[in-house]
């Protein structure tokens, strides 16, 4: 069963359309790297997945739940939950300025999901570890890295243990020398053969991590494929020439 | 006669007090209340809002606490004087004035709520889209969000303003001695026209001085106690 | 952040005990709302409610405390002589004297009975009585210069001030001379005092008892008396109380009551 289906996705802001019939299958386990020009819509197209932008028209289910059926957002306690299966990850982080590290860590899942706030705070400390950052678990968000900040991020999101992780350029806020802690987390989870759904401009990232590349442009999927298909011998003149531009 | 001008100051200043203290403790969440209002989407609501907040903003306290208190009364006995009457008429010609220290506690609560309410907007509309997007992805509700997330951050940021503010309360309680009610500085006056004494009137400011002193330092360590983060 | 919650619950305590604590004496005056019979006259509107709310301002010999902190003074003792005979009682309650007028329009208070000089300003905004005592204008300035000063021709170089609308200002002007209003009888002897101006306009009671010894403003004495003057106590505009009040006061000369009270403060009746 597919843990994310989009059919047909539009979205206008004003006028503007952005999105013009965008439609993506996720299946469990699958790592999919959105690459594509800026202003090509992936990344309003990721936070429709998440109920962050109402969409205009389209189809969207979570888990086989039904959330959004032609364009009309379903009012149901089950569409509600559904979309506690989805996790975010954001550009700027989006850390809590006023809590430490392991209260940014334990605050949805003692507050949202009511769990006992010891075994909050353990499951925090392991998710820490994983990320590499076990001693600064008292620390505050103004006095970490860029790239500490995004790991305390992704370790905020998989603390509520999501079926699917969404990235939305996850490195593209950090100094060249920070993006590649934050790759190697993220290398990590889809080597534990979690859902990811990452949009990106690590294109080197992306071919080696990702087993489905989705080219957007324009407010459409211009190109889909294996990374081998999409990198090597792409059939889209649109995809070479952003290729292109993008190695020099 | 030093002791008699302190009790007598001291007594005035008991209002002052207690004219500060209920102030704060309605105006503070009404306030908050109003600035929602100042950004609910609902256009009427709104414009409603910004119209009053306008008025009162816009119009001296001093003025209002007159309305406030003699205007039910003239407005009644206007009516009452009245030759052509029917139910409604009749009833506002019953209007009268109400309890001075009542007017007072209306006039000043609606007047700080509003410039708290303005101080609250500009807080709140300071704070970064993503604080919001994050709580909400996190599965926080609307209510978990604003009191968890944003509030906090919001009186950090606010504090200053809101400081500043609350220390010009305690010197405009001195503003209902205009309709009579016996605050300190009408306790120094009554020495003044009594047995011509000024030293009371100057002597108050040593009053005023201590408790904004004393508000100073707890707003000091109110900032002290935010400062362990920083954005 | 939990200590930070604990302190802002605390001042919020704080805030509700100081409000429950400070019982300070607030005039209990929300009888004025009860609702009133809007075609009765305002004779009937007192004697309904049973009292007579005198606005007043602390001022000696007409309106202040004694040692035990009760109101007394000659407009005291006389207003509680009238209103018994109207059958009411006297309730005093100090007013800004700015909005007297505006107390009395909107039922706060019903009379002002406080050593009022009756001046045309005062007789157009209210209903006023005939006079009852006669008192005098005059000139206050420091004690070593005022005896330099004995006819209005004399004071021509100096500058004034005098209570805004009082008796005192309209005779600096009656004379031809400009002056500086100020809020009260006792901001003028600061401005004095203090060499703002170089003299002032006040009441004859009010310069006796606030100048000389024992005062703030012991280098002050009152001198020429510019004009007299009579006191009045003024109703609602349009009141039938007038009248009725006139008659008690009539009353009360004969039996030679009020002059025993006249005596008593060292005032002299009005004719």
């Amino acid at each position: 069963m597919m843990v994310l289906e989009a059919k047909n996705i539009k979205k206008n802001f004003g006028k503007l359309e952005v999105l013009k019939g965008v439609s993506l299958s996720v299946s469990k386990g699958d790592v999919i790297a959105i690459i594509g020009p800026s202003g090509s819509g992936k990344s309003t197209f990721l936070r429709c997945m998440i109920n962050l932008e109402k969409v205009s028209g389209g189809d969207i289910a979570i888990d086989g739940e039904p959330v959004v059926t032609g364009g009309i957002y379903v009012k149901s306690q089950q569409a509600k939950d559904a979309y506690k299966k989805l996790g975010m990850v954001f550009q700027n982080f989006n850390l809590f300025p006023h809590m430490s590290v392991i209260d940014n860590i334990t605050s949805a899942p003692i507050h949202v999901k009511k769990i006992p706030a010891a075994e909050a705070k353990e499951q925090a400390r392991k998710l820490l570890a994983q990320v590499g950052l076990s001693e600064k678990e008292n620390s505050y968000p103004f006095e970490l890295s860029g790239g500490q900040q995004q790991r305390v991020a992704i370790a905020r999101a998989l603390a509520l243990k999501p079926d699917i992780l969404l990235f939305d350029e996850p490195t593209s806020a950090l100094d060249p020398e920070l993006t590649g802690e934050v790759l190697a987390v993220i290398r990590n989870l889809a080597q534990e053969h979690m859902t990811l759904l990452i949009v990106t401009h690590e294109m080197a990232f992306a071919h080696d991590v990702a087993n489905k590349i989705v080219f957007m442009d324009k407010g459409v999927i211009a190109a889909e494929g294996s990374p081998d298909e999409i990198f090597c011998n792409c059939p889209n003149e649109r995809v070479n020439a952003f290729l292109k531009n993008y190695n020099q | 006669m030093f002791w008699t001008v302190t009790l007598s100051l001291l007594e005035g200043f008991g209002v002052t007090a207690k004219i500060f203290a209920l102030t704060l403790l309605f105006a503070l969440p009404i306030g908050l209340i109003m600035s929602f209002g100042s950004m609910s989407k609902f256009k009427p609501l709104k414009w409603l809002v910004k119209i009053f907040v306008w008025i009162i903003r816009g119009t001296p306290l001093m003025l209002q606490l007159i309305v406030i208190y003699y205007g039910p009364g003239l407005i009644g006995a206007w009516a009452a004087k009245l030759s052509y009457t029917n139910a409604l008429i009749s009833w506002i010609g019953t209007w009268g004035v109400p309890e001075r220290f009542f007017a007072v506690m209306v006039a000043f609560i609606i007047n700080y709520s509003c410039y708290f309410s303005e101080i609250y907007r500009g807080g709140i509309e300071s704070m970064s889209r993503g604080q919001y997007e994050a709580g909400q992805v996190l599965g926080f509700t609307k209510i978990q969000v604003f009191f968890k997330i944003i509030l906090i951050q919001v009186i950090k940021k606010i504090l200053p303003a809101m400081s500043n503010e609350i220390i010009t309360l305690v010197k405009d309680t001195s503003l209902a001695r205009i309709i009579a009610v016996y605050e300190i500085i009408w306790a120094a006056q009554v020495f003044i026209k009594r047995d011509g004494l000024i030293w009371p009137l100057i002597y108050t400011g040593a009053f005023y001085l201590v408790f904004c002193g004393l508000l100073t330092l707890l707003f000091g360590f109110f900032e002290r106690k935010l400062d362990y983060y920083k954005g | 952040m939990k200590k930070l919650y604990k302190a802002l619950a605390l001042v919020f305590a704080l805030a509700i005990c100081m409000t429950a604590c400070s019982q300070a004496p607030v005039s209990d005056d929300s009888k004025t709302s009860a609702p009133q019979n809007s075609t009765a006259s305002d004779l009937d509107y007192i004697k309904d409610k049973g009292e007579m709310i005198v606005g007043i301002t602390e001022y000696e010999p007409m309106n202040y405390l004694d040692d035990k902190g009760e109101w007394t003074g000659f407009d005291t003792e006389f207003a509680q002589m009238v209103a018994e005979k109207l059958g009411v009682t006297a309730k005093f309650i100090v007013i800004d004297w700015d909005g007297k007028i505006m107390e009395l329009d909107s039922k706060a208070i019903d009379c002002v009975w406080n050593g009022m000089t009756l001046t045309d300003e005062v007789k157009n905004g209210m209903s006023c009585t005939d006079p009852y005592v006669v008192n005098a204008q005059v000139l206050v300035m420091p004690a070593d210069k005022i005896d330099n000063y004995k006819s209005v021709e004399d004071l021509k170089d100096l500058t004034f001030v005098a209570e805004s609308g009082s008796a005192g200002e309209a005779a600096i002007q009656d004379a031809g001379y400009s002056c500086t209003a100020v809020t009260t009888q006792a901001d003028c002897l600061l401005e004095v005092s203090s060499g703002a101006a170089d003299a002032c306009v006040i009441d004859n009671t009010m310069a006796n008892a606030m100048t000389g010894e024992g005062t703030s403003y012991a280098d002050l004495k009152p001198g020429l008396a510019l004009t007299s003057e009579d006191y009045g106590i003024g109703f609602r505009k349009g009141s039938d109380v007038t009248v009725e009040v006139n008659k008690i006061i009539k009353e009360l000369k004969a039996d030679g009551s009020l002059q025993e009270l006249a005596d008593k403060y060292q005032l002299t009746l009005a004719e």
